[in-house]
């Protein structure tokens, strides 16, 4: 394809994108936003559609169009068994678990996780230290999603600074417009246009590229057969597909970005809307974009597409045989994924600031209730702040994105705890325990990851197991023994009385 | 009572397809062919989203 007239439809694509995206975000305003639970809760009432959507939207980044393809490519079927593992584990967390949690919720008003947290404990401690956990695990996380759109207009001979800048307008735009109104709004639009582009981009490559080449699936499975990667490839030992696996089990649960949005829904029939749609377009997000990969390296295998060692090629390289529409379709739709989870992170990390500091110690002593303004200016700043981050590009920063589930992972005993027992939890045992469960537990990703790299931290293993199933062994035994000395505390007082 | 006996059941069933998940890829889909284990991953994926679906269904709202 010409590189002008794709660059032309690129940009006439994403012009399109960011404005209908931005009449989109107008037009929530009218749904009002007053206090900061309208701000980062839309008030406590998104219908199911949008629920599901947002939900759906703020999980599957650009991980998925760009990562997933190449991990199937490079990796084989095992990628599909890795990314499912999330989604079974999700489904039976929100399950079992959104309905009180819905309810605990609205009840007491949260907007954050980690102003959940320190409610359920009541400790302030919990809340500030997991706020400020969130900005450490997660702005690495955030700024290579800003990374991965700065790379694409890159890779499309536009400057990568231009892309950096357009992800944080849009970032900004969408969220300041309306708050979570605004970005439930936009949400559902690149939902669904993430999800066209990825039926498309498989269609096409099953009905229009393969026939082009005198390929049928049949012999795409064959080759994957003879070399192996129809099966579990020699990458996909038992250890790390638990040590990739694990961290994901509970993203639903120790995510901040994922775990507000327990508390958007309007009502019940909501939320098990939200829970429905999220896991229809999941299932069909995670089996098409593994499909693609697998596909490429069957063509790669029958000598048809080349073969590419960085893996993150496989898609532009694919996307490179498509007419420059369809081509620029998919390429905005990773834009959209980007942005979404990006958009998401930020709202998360700032509702945790106004809630737990700003509201909590600020407003208390000040009384000027502005809330809204300090939103904004905390959205702004921490935009602002990730697209610096992502302009430098150091290189620990998209390392130490790889990291961040599994920072955030002893977060999840911790949560788990709270949501099964939410009144047992504030004794004074185990609020002690938590608390140290919490700290000792994400600093040891902290501190190894500087030692021996990300990568490493994330793969390793002691007795077979990976350091993420350690990791909760050790924060649910510390829990465990919390409960054992309140359960002491508490029969030790009796015998007093 | 029956409503926790279907939250029980519910949870338990979970955690079996994810141990099935696990354990009959890595015993007897090791050197699957074509996109057998493809075809495995996604149909227990979808039997569980359905059972998630049905659960959610019959859940009493409020």
């Amino acid at each position: 394809m010409s590189e002008t007239s794709f660059l032309i439809w690129f940009a006439g694509m994403l012009i399109g994108y960011i404005v209908a995206g931005t009449a989109l975000a107008i037009f929530s305003r009218r749904y009002g936003v007053r206090t900061s639970a309208d701000y980062f809760a839309a008030g406590h009432r998104l219908g199911g559609l949008m629920a599901s959507m947002t939900y759906a939207a703020t999980t599957y980044s650009a991980f998925m169009m760009i990562g997933l393809v190449g991990l199937a490519y490079a990796t084989g079927s095992g990628a599909l068994g890795f990314e499912l593992s999330y989604l079974i584990a999700t489904l039976l967390l929100l399950g079992v678990f959104s309905k009180k949690v819905w309810k605990l919720g609205k009840e007491k008003g949260w907007v954050s996780a980690s102003e959940m947290l320190s409610d359920l404990y009541g400790s302030r401690f919990i809340g500030l230290y997991t706020g400020s956990l969130y900005l450490v695990a997660l702005i690495p996380y955030v700024s290579a999603q800003f990374i991965g759109i700065g790379k694409i207009f890159e890779g499309l001979g536009v400057s990568y600074g231009l892309g950096v800048a357009v992800a944080a307008l849009l970032v900004l735009l969408w969220v300041v417009i309306g708050g979570m109104w605004s970005k439930a709004t936009t949400d559902l639009f690149q939902g669904i246009w993430m999800i066209s582009a990825a039926i498309y981009f498989v269609l096409w490559l099953v009905l229009g590229y393969l026939p082009s080449e005198k390929v049928n699936l049949p012999q795409i499975a064959l080759s994957l057969t003879r070399t192996g990667y129809s099966g579990l490839t020699p990458f996909w030992s038992i250890s790390t597909f638990l040590a990739f696996t694990i961290p994901w089990w509970f993203f639903s649960v120790t995510n901040p970005q994922v775990v507000r949005k327990l508390f958007m829904p309007s009502n019940e029939k909501s939320l098990k809307s939200m829970i429905k749609y999220f896991g229809i377009y999941g299932l069909l997000y995670t089996l098409i974009v593994v499909f693609i990969g697998l596909t490429a390296r069957g063509l790669t295998n029958l000598n048809i597409f080349p073969k590419v060692t960085d893996r993150d090629l496989v898609t532009p390289l694919l996307l490179l045989r498509l007419d420059p529409a369809s081509a620029s379709f998919i390429y905005v739709s990773i834009v959209a994924a980007a942005v979404t989870t990006a958009n998401s992170i930020i709202l998360s990390v700032a509702a945790s600031f106004i809630r737990d500091v700003y509201e909590k110690m600020v407003l208390r002593q000040v009384g000027n209730a502005r809330p809204i303004k300090a939103a904004d200016l905390t959205v702004v700043l921490l935009t602002l702040l990730v697209a610096f981050i992502a302009y430098l590009r150091p290189s620990f920063i998209v390392e130490m994105s790889v990291l961040s589930s599994l920072i955030l992972l002893p977060l999840a005993p911790v949560t788990l705890a709270a949501w099964i027992y939410p009144i047992k939890v504030r004794g004074k045992a185990i609020k002690f325990s938590a608390s140290i469960a919490v700290v000792a537990g994400t600093l040891i990703p902290l501190i190894l990851a500087p030692l021996i790299g990300a990568k490493r931290t994330l793969t390793m293993s002691w007795f077979s197991l990976p350091l993420s199933a350690w990791l909760l062994i050790m924060v649910t035994a510390l829990l465990v023994a919390g409960f054992i000395f309140e359960q002491g505390l508490a029969s030790e007082n009796s015998k007093l009385k | 009572m029956r409503a926790r006996v279907r939250d029980i059941s519910y949870a338990l069933a979970g955690i079996s397809i994810l141990l099935i998940h696990y354990l009959v890829p890595y015993t007897m889909l090791k050197n699957a062919e074509g996109f057998s284990l493809y075809a495995f991953w996604g149909t227990l994926a979808t039997i569980w989203l359905l059972i998630t679906i049905i659960y959610l269904k019959g859940d009493r709202d409020e």
